[in-house]
């Protein structure tokens, strides 16, 4: 991912003239295709994209470096809010079907896309690990992740112990982090 | 990946706080997280979407000559609220009192069109995804609105009937809009903002609609009639950079001040303020010097209530005509004007019902609704009662169900 850190914020936090054109120029592209990925749904995702440029706009000190990463941080509250949104539209998350794969949906708008945003090799490296995934992994993950369900949600969906939810989630956590330690400093 | 109990998220944010173990945890976790969102399909958000993020660094309007202006003192001396807060929904009528068939059938074909559209531009829809062709050929099938607008329009008339107040309501607030977006799409030559603004306006257009007839749509009516907290954010988004059409006049719509908190309290009531809201930016988009017109919400100038504001850089002339549009003057009225002094009027009877302690006599007098030229800037506004506190009702977030 393409380090936007502590300058960025310092930047937004002391009002520095283009500073959130530069941020949104730098990232709006991925928090917009995770909020999208959650969502399913475009406007919604310019909302919730707009949101968190609004929050942290007005609240640039909502955020502090020992928080990690300004822009892992952008990416929580991007997906959290998406997470949010998903909540309240009450949208039904299927009992006993199988579980929804990420999308493959085609943006015919997206040519140039959002790949600036982020290294497209470490993109790839994250998507090519996360297939290597077991299927049972992958399933938590993306539960947990694109559709916020908890751990007892998830535990209740897929008919499995808790332990058996939090032990494939932290196994496939560990592993898609060792996929990516070479590529990270 | 879990949740934490009330108790357990203090007790965790302390511990964030003072201790660098628990820092440097979340600060993992957070690195986690960003991780797997790399898992998302790259997709572009639309141009448009970076001019409406930048406007929220510009200065917020400097309102005080207006606030300090005679006409707000006169409503900050006058303004009471009414006894029990107007929740939307009356002024509506049956569809079987519209007396000419023609306008009857307008009515229905128009709502039926619009209920066809709303899936064809959603955000799940081909067309936000920057495939048009099925909404041009929808558009295409059926007959333009645009066209059914400008011809039923001519004869249209401020008056004081409920009827001719419900159908004017349907046609002149969100609908000139609206059926302008529609027409472009019809050509095929719209593009992604275009599609947004069309999906943003239908929505509004069938919620006036439904507000406005009762047996319309009863079923989708009763949704609307529920208890929903509607927040001042559901209008910032959509006026947010938001271009505007109102017959041969073409806007672009900017956000000055915006409260944050509930602004209505049924979608009934939000159908009523948004028409509002069209009404006052019909009026000033068409005589804005360049096209662009500012909506403000603010809710500190006058205690207990809302003020709504349109303003824009209009020319002395066309100022004036804004002065002889409120019903009291219609014996002057210019034929050319008619269609604004419906807008008007429109205006006249929702403050009636917002405010039905005063008469029409005493909220104009005290300015509850009104016109003040500051400098080379015209301001139009009404007051709505405020929302003191938020009670057990659900909130709208998106609007989403029951569009």
């Amino acid at each position: 991912m393409s380090p936007i850190e502590t300058t960025h914020w310092e930047r937004i936090r002391d009002r520095k003239p283009d500073s959130l054109a530069d941020l949104y120029d730098g990232f709006a592209g991925a928090m917009f295709s995770l909020a999208l990925e959650v969502l399913g749904d475009r406007w919604e995702a310019e909302e919730v994209t707009q949101d968190v440029f609004a929050y942290v706009w007005k609240n640039p000190k909502a955020y502090s470096p020992v928080k990690g990463k300004f822009s892992s941080w952008l990416l929580v509250i991007t997906r959290n809010r998406s997470i949010d949104r998903l909540r309240s539209r009450k949208r039904k998350v299927v009992h006993g079907e199988p579980i929804e794969a990420l999308s493959n949906r085609q943006d015919h708008s997206s040519e140039d896309g959002a790949e600036h945003a982020v290294r497209a090799d470490e993109r790839s490296s994250i998507k090519e690990a996360f297939k290597q995934l077991p299927q049972d992994q992958r399933e938590v993950l993306e539960l947990a992740y694109f559709k916020g369900l908890n751990h007892q949600e998830i535990s209740d969906q897929l008919k499995l112990s808790l332990g058996t939810v939090k032990s494939r989630i932290r196994l496939g956590m560990e592993k898609l982090r060792r996929a990516l330690s070479s590529l990270r400093p | 990946m879990g949740f934490l109990s009330d108790d357990e998220k203090a007790s965790f944010e302390v511990l964030l706080a003072s201790d660098t173990a628990t820092q440097k945890m979340v600060a993992e976790i957070s690195d986690d997280w960003s991780t797997l969102a790399l898992l998302s399909n790259p997709s572009a958000p639309d141009s448009d979407l970076r001019s409406r993020t930048l406007m929220l660094v510009e200065e917020p309007t400097d309102l005080s000559q207006f606030i300090e202006s005679k006409a707000i003192a006169k409503l900050r001396e006058n303004y009471s609220k009414p006894n029990a807060r107007y929740l939307g929904g009356e002024g509506t009528v049956d569809i079987s009192e519209i007396r000419d068939g023609k306008d009857k059938d307008v009515i229905l074909r128009t709502y039926e069109q619009l209920l066809g559209i709303l899936p064809l531009v959603n955000g799940e829809s081909s067309a936000a995804f920057g495939d048009f062709s099925a909404l041009q050929k929808y558009a295409i099938q059926n007959l333009s609105i645009k066209e059914q607008l400008a011809k039923w329009s001519d004869p249209l008339s401020p008056t004081e009937d409920q009827v001719a107040h419900s159908l004017q309501r349907s046609l002149l607030a969100s609908l000139p809009s609206l059926a302008h977006f529609i027409d472009v799409a019809r050509s095929g030559k719209t593009n992604l903002s275009e599609i947004r603004r069309i999906f943003y306006l239908c929505r509004d257009q069938l919620k006036i609609m439904r507000a406005s007839f009762r047996d319309l749509d009863p079923q989708r009516l009763a949704e609307d009639e529920l208890i929903r907290l509607h927040g001042t954010h559901l209008l910032h988004q959509k006026w947010t950079g938001a271009r505007h059409s109102y017959f041969n006049s073409q806007g672009l719509a900017s956000c000055g001040n915006f409260f944050e908190g509930p602004i209505s309290e049924r979608c009934v009531e939000f159908a009523e303020y948004d028409s509002n809201l069209y009404c006052l930016a019909n009026l000033i988009s068409s005589r804005s010097s360049n096209g662009g017109f500012k909506l403000e919400l603010i809710k500190d100038a006058v205690p207990g209530c809302v003020l709504a504001i349109a303003h824009a850089e209009v020319k002395s002339d066309l100022d004036g005509e804004l002065d002889i549009l409120p019903s009291s003057h219609l014996t002057n009225l210019p034929p050319s004007l008619s269609k604004d002094a419906c807008l008007w009027t429109l205006l006249e009877g929702s403050m009636r019902r917002g405010f039905p302690h005063h008469s029409m006599g005493e909220l104009s007098d005290a300015s509850f609704f009104g016109k003040q030229r500051v400098e080379n800037h015209s301001y139009l506004w009404f007051a709505w009662p405020e929302i003191e506190n938020t009670h057990s009702g659900a909130v709208a977030s998106t609007e989403k169900p029951g569009q």
